[in-house]
């Protein structure tokens, strides 16, 4: 009787051991991978931007279609942070020794996408910001496994993300 | 055999099998990751250096003037490998390590390039080269290198010297005879001088004022400051004094030096230069342009008509066949079109469609792709590192910025990271310099009501659109005032003494503020493209006709606003081009 007991925890412990452990190492590779290819594709986008200074509806669709060929399943926040010196420039003319302060005013993926379904593309100038944040939305395979022994509460329980922004170094022209 | 037996084998084979592809994965990471932030780190640097260029040029009076702009140029390349080596010093480069992996530090600027990069400065003797071992060799500037390309057809040869807009310079010879000339190329025949029009488009010069601020002070102990028309006198800004007692006792006209007025002494030569200058009628830019360029494209029009791209010859005077260009990935869709011809009607100098437009476009191309490639080739016989540097192939949209715009390109290459080597460029452009004056660089005052001055992009919507919107304002005609060149608009600074400065804004006149359009600059989204703007044909995106097509916008149009748009965009893109100092102007002096 005992035997069979010490026999079926055996094979139950070492079908984790062999298979479960393994797939869980190769699911969470395979995560890594693509987290790595996102923050890659991200960067590249978020970069081209920044150095042509045009957000066009061909390269965030171009984007799109890279990031979901992974096989996960994302949402996109754009922001465009737009540069107003005009606040600074009226303190400097009352105020000749100051350097006034800049004020951005932001733009967030709706008002993006509105504007890009009209024109096409958006022109920003230099010293505007813009960056890209990118989250997978599906269960991934590892997370199903961890899942399966333990889980992780809260709302941002996200496997693959990836974030790149920064300063337009040009004043882009259409 | 038992199955723990079997269980031990396996481990030991699959513990290795995965130990090791673990490793290998992670070094792939660590490369793509190492690859990642090298690539922001030298966009980085690229950035600093553009803008130091920038920054130096705004502020700098004379930095059009050769000497001058190669200090400039070394400043900003410095910044450069300042930059970069502060970015990368948490990996363990000093600026020594580093720069045998930048090949090139490239300035494409107005009418050539410069290389900042590792050269010998000494001329070796008759038939000897130079020793790759010697230790002289030196970080610095290269020689300057010309967007030139030759043409020979039977016994005449022309050597143009292309320049980023229409301004050309021609070294011609047809037999015995030698002409050296350079000038703007517009058709000679849609200028008419007695009604300064070009092409139907009014030519206006007004009179330019700008509000300047002195290091002096008053006696109440407050800085000097006024508003004051002037004038631009061989590329440099004459002020006219409009103080009758200080006209009396120091002279009509000062130039702005070292931060205060500088008087230019009465009864000289030099006033009375000036003096007729204005009178002459040029004083603004503007007309003369256009009468220059009549001039020049007339003279090339007769000499040079025979020029087509089939007639460019390589240094040893060799024919450039078709597939040559196509290899070069330069269109040769026109190879036989006279490039000179501008009277045709596909030809308007202006537009980027012209044929002139497109060769000039393809000898850029082809003088950087030449040079640059022989420059970092040569490069690997001095470079003291083990790697073979090569031009990467740039695409489309990189040359399309050399083409058009004053560019800083930065090339890193061999640095090794994990699993291979670095290899990577940034390009970037600046509009914003003394070098050249862009199409994209003409900015368009309004002035409402009693508000301060704004400006705008020529292709603000609220200067174009005729039609009230619920979306934004539109700017009637009359409030509609100048053009000026957008480094006008920079904030200048007053020096006093190190780490005391004071600011001013040229453009904000007789005491208004002058600030950016909310529609156009601020945000521009939704702007209207120059080329429209220079073609006269504008297709509306907001406002639809009653069939639901966008409203065609035109010069014929019964509200005259876009008329006067083209206008004050063409006069103020000559006059800011006429006034630009330009090296090769000295050759039609002879």
């Amino acid at each position: 009787m005992g035997d069979t007991l010490i026999t079926v925890i055996a094979i139950f412990l070492s079908a984790i051991l062999m298979f479960v452990f393994p797939m869980m190492s190769l699911a969470e590779r395979t995560d890594d991978m693509a987290q790595l290819s996102v923050q890659t594709v991200t960067t590249e986008f978020v970069n081209d931007v920044r150095t042509t200074g045009k957000l066009r509806i061909e390269d965030y669709e171009q984007f799109l279609q890279t990031i979901t060929s992974f096989g996960y399943t994302y949402t996109v926040e754009l922001e465009i942070k737009h540069l107003d010196e005009n606040p600074g420039v009226k303190t400097t003319q009352a105020e000749m020794t100051k350097i006034g302060e800049n004020v951005y005013y932001t733009e967030y993926t709706t008002q993006i996408l509105d504007k890009l379904n009209v024109t096409g593309y958006i022109v920003l100038k230099e010293g505007d910001m813009f960056s890209t944040t990118v989250k997978n939305t599906n269960t991934t395979i590892a997370q199903m496994l961890r899942n399966f022994f333990y889980s992780i509460a809260g709302n941002e329980n996200v496997q693959v993300a990836a974030k790149h922004g920064g300063i337009v170094s040009v004043n882009g022209s259409i | 055999m038992k199955i723990q037996y079997l269980a031990v084998i396996f481990v030991v084979i699959m513990i290795p099998i995965a130990v090791v592809f673990s490793r290998y994965v992670q070094t792939q990471i660590d490369t793509i990751s190492n690859q990642t932030s090298y690539s922001s780190k030298l966009y980085d640097a690229t950035y600093d250096a553009v803008t130091a260029f920038q920054i130096n040029t705004v502020n700098n009076r004379y930095s059009s003037v050769s000497n001058s702009k190669i200090r400039d140029i070394e400043a900003s390349a410095n910044t450069f490998f300042t930059s970069l080596t502060d970015n990368m010093s948490s990996e363990g480069y000093s600026q020594e390590a580093l720069q045998p992996y930048v090949p090139a530090l490239v300035y494409t600027l107005y009418d050539g390039y410069y290389i900042y990069g590792r050269y010998k400065n000494v001329m070796p003797n008759e038939g000897q080269v130079q020793n790759p071992d010697d230790s002289d060799y030196q970080w610095g500037l290269k020689s300057y290198i010309y967007y030139s390309c030759r043409y020979i057809e039977g016994t005449k040869e022309a050597i143009i010297n292309y320049t980023l807009d229409n301004f050309i310079t021609v070294y011609y010879k047809n037999g015995s005879n030698y002409e050296t000339r350079s000038g703007y190329l517009i058709n000679p025949t849609a200028w008419n001088s007695g009604n300064s029009t070009y092409e139907g488009i009014e030519i206006l010069d007004e009179p330019l004022r700008e509000y300047i601020l002195f290091k002096t002070t008053d006696a109440a102990g407050n800085y000097q400051s006024g508003t004051y028309e002037y004038i631009v006198y061989q590329s440099q800004k004459i002020y006219k004094e409009s103080d009758p007692n200080l006209i009396a006792s120091n002279g009509k006209y000062f130039r702005y030096d070292d931060y205060q007025k500088s008087y230019i002494n009465p009864g000289t030569q030099t006033e009375r230069d000036i003096d007729n200058y204005i009178a002459a009628g040029s004083d603004q830019g503007a007309h003369a342009y256009f009468d220059e360029a009549q001039d020049f494209s007339n003279w090339v029009l007769t000499n040079l008509n025979w020029i087509s791209q089939s007639d460019a010859v390589d240094e040893s005077g060799n024919p450039l066949t078709m597939e040559y260009w196509q290899d070069l990935d330069i269109s040769t869709e026109k190879f036989n079109d006279p490039i000179f011809d501008t009277t045709s009607a596909d030809n308007n100098p202006f537009s980027s469609s012209s044929v002139f437009d497109e060769m000039r476009r393809g000898a850029i191309k082809r003088t950087v792709q030449t040079t640059l490639t022989a420059a970092i080739g040569a490069y690997n016989s001095y470079s003291g590192v083990t790697y073979e540097f090569a031009l990467p192939v740039l695409n489309a949209e990189d040359w399309d910025k050399i083409q058009n715009h004053v560019c800083v390109m930065a090339f890193m290459q061999g640095l090794p990271i994990g699993s291979k080597y670095y290899n990577n460029y940034v390009i970037l452009t600046n509009d914003e310099n003394e070098e050249f004056v862009s199409k994209n660089a003409i900015y368009i005052t309004t002035r409402e009501g009693t508000d301060g001055y704004e400006y705008h992009q020529p292709g603000c919507k609220r200067l174009i659109e005729n039609s009230a919107s619920t979306d934004f304002e539109i700017i009637n005609e009359g409030d509609i005032r100048e053009g000026f060149f957008n480094v006008e608009f920079r904030r200048q600074t007053v020096r006093l003494s190190e780490g005391n400065y004071i600011y001013f804004y040229p453009q904000a006149k007789d005491g208004y503020t002058c600030t950016a359009c909310y529609d156009c600059i601020v945000d521009s989204g939704g702007v209207y493209s120059v080329e429209d703007i220079i073609d006269g044909t504008i297709n509306s995106y907001s406002i639809m006709d009653a069939s639901g097509n966008p409203e065609v916008i035109t010069t014929a149009d019964t509200n005259s606003k876009f008329a006067k748009i083209r206008s004050l965009y063409y006069s103020a893109l000559a006059r800011e081009r006429y006034n630009l100092y330009k090296s090769n102007d000295a050759l039609n002096m002879n």
